[in-house]
């Protein structure tokens, strides 16, 4: 087993990339990914869009390929249930490529992008807009006689090169949803608690990459770092000796893959729960997760634009 | 300490912490909304008391003041209203987070009601077909509920999952089971 000399606590996660808004490579694409369910991923992935639309400036897309829609729903909020409702066009649309014959067209008809997509924030002229998922997403690859696995990555490629940033949501469990995140990004970002069953997400995940890497030698994807969530209770207890254990455990495996960990740790609040759910009375110390996002977005090459104050 | 000594200390913080400019700015601001605009300077005792129980403009007419294009107005006269009528960002929390999203941040000092000046500066600068968007969604904009998101999927489900049975226990229910979920 290969150690890096620096305690890997302490290692900066850095990647060579060049920080400018005007992205001459086309957007940073980021999955966020864990074998395992219920480490944070939705919650993770929408605060990081967030951040990176509000203090960084960027204009982002967030992609749900999870058939639980956990993104769409913290993002779209109640505009969710009338999305549903409505049956308009979703991630499961992307995948099939045209938009099926509906009350008012009663032939298929091309797929168009802006269709597609949700404007959950604009200013000037950044937006910050979600592609949503559907429950009925995986049945609908599940009937597929050859779903391609490839087709998301070729949609962004053609009709997403302004954006700045593109974060996609992973659902937990291997899938032909996992390959088609990974075809589609060259970032990947993994959340893990410090508890057993969390990590043993890591060597699943590890061997996941594998395999798309030996199938896809031409596809570059690194894994951007991993973030502990759940790390601490800010100002109280910490967790104690078997929450100590598994946090030796995972920046031993992470060691052992050769990926950095963020020197900053999301803390235990129950704000997030909150804001997941468009409920801004309460934060608590949620704010703490913009210390990590910081972190994460120097470590991709996301520039800074400070925030303008009111008063 | 006398009280002219008090307020020169005071008002020596401001300055010193945002300078003069942005104190003025401030001051001129609040002038435009507690309508005091017309009163004499320097003022006495008298004047004072009066300022202090002119009403204070509401959203509404705070909107009504807004120069620019017939719709425009329109347009920010009906958030003003709903924001009034508590269904445009119905906290303080939901302000925050409007400006901060816009890039901007609210003191912690200021309350809901205090906050509209803010948020005006921002509407003005926003299109007109965001706006009425903005209008049209507020109903939707509060935090998420399960109950009406439970029927959405239920509704939903039975066009685009027929032949699976419900949980209900409704009679529609085939042999096949589920689609396994990923």
């Amino acid at each position: 087993m290969y150690l890096r000399p620096s305690s890997p606590r302490r290692r900066m996660c850095s990647h060579p990339r060049k920080a400018t808004m005007a992205r001459k490579g086309g957007p940073l694409c980021v999955c966020v990914i864990n074998m395992k369910g219920g480490v944070g991923k939705s919650t993770i992935a929408a605060l990081l869009a967030r951040y990176a639309f509000r203090s960084r400036r960027a204009d982002v897309l967030a992609i749900d390929l999870d058939p639980q829609a956990n993104l769409s729903q913290a993002f779209m909020r109640g505009s969710y249930s009338a999305f549903l409702q409505e049956q308009r066009p979703s991630i499961v649309e992307v995948f099939n490529g045209y938009r099926p014959p509906s009350a008012t067209a009663t032939a298929p008809s091309p797929l168009d992008s802006e269709e597609v997509v949700h404007t959950i924030y604009e200013v000037q002229e950044r937006t910050l807009q979600l592609i949503p998922s559907r429950f009925d997403f995986s049945d609908n690859l599940t009937a597929a006689i050859r779903p391609d696995p490839k087709v998301l990555a070729n949609f962004l490629a053609h009709h997403f090169r302004h954006k700045d940033l593109i974060i996609i949501d992973c659902a937990p469990t291997e899938s032909i949803l996992t390959h088609a995140a990974y075809h589609a990004s060259g970032l990947v970002l993994v959340p893990v608690k410090p508890e057993f069953f969390a990590t043993v997400g890591f060597p699943l995940l590890r061997e996941s990459l594998r395999q798309f890497r030996s199938i896809n030698r031409g596809h570059r994807i690194s894994v951007a770092g991993v973030v502990i969530n759940n790390a601490f209770y800010d100002g109280g207890n910490d967790g104690g000796p078997e929450k100590a254990r598994a946090l030796r455990e995972i920046r031993a495996e992470a060691a052992a893959n050769s990926w950095c960990v963020f020197e900053n740790e999301i803390p235990f609040s129950r704000g997030f729960p909150k804001l997941m759910r468009g409920d801004n009375s309460y934060s608590g110390n949620s704010y703490m997760f913009y210390n990590f996002a910081a972190e994460f977005f120097e470590s991709i090459g996301l520039s800074t634009a400070p925030l303008q104050n009111v008063a | 300490m006398s009280r002219d000594d008090l307020l020169g200390r005071l008002v020596g913080v401001l300055v010193d912490e945002w300078g003069l400019a942005r104190v003025r700015q401030a001051v001129a601001s609040l002038e435009d909304t507690a309508g005091l605009a017309s009163a004499q300077r320097p003022g006495g005792a008298r004047q004072s008391h009066d300022a202090r129980t002119r009403r204070k403009p509401s959203p509404t007419d705070l909107a009504r003041r807004v120069h620019g294009p017939t719709a425009l107005k329109s347009a920010i006269e009906e958030l003003a209203r709903l924001f009034e009528a508590k269904l445009f960002l119905q906290s303080v929390g939901d302000v925050r987070h409007f400006l901060e999203m816009r890039g901007k941040e609210l003191p912690a000092s200021i309350s809901r009601s205090e906050s509209f000046p803010k948020i005006l500066e921002e509407l003005v600068d926003i299109p007109v077909d965001q706006l009425r968007e903005i209008a049209r969604k507020t109903e939707l904009s509060g935090p998420s509920e399960l109950a009406p998101l439970s029927n959405a999927i239920r509704t939903a489900g039975a066009s685009l999952r027929p032949e699976v049975a419900h949980e209900s226990g409704d009679n529609s229910a085939t042999s096949e089971p589920p689609p396994k979920r990923s």
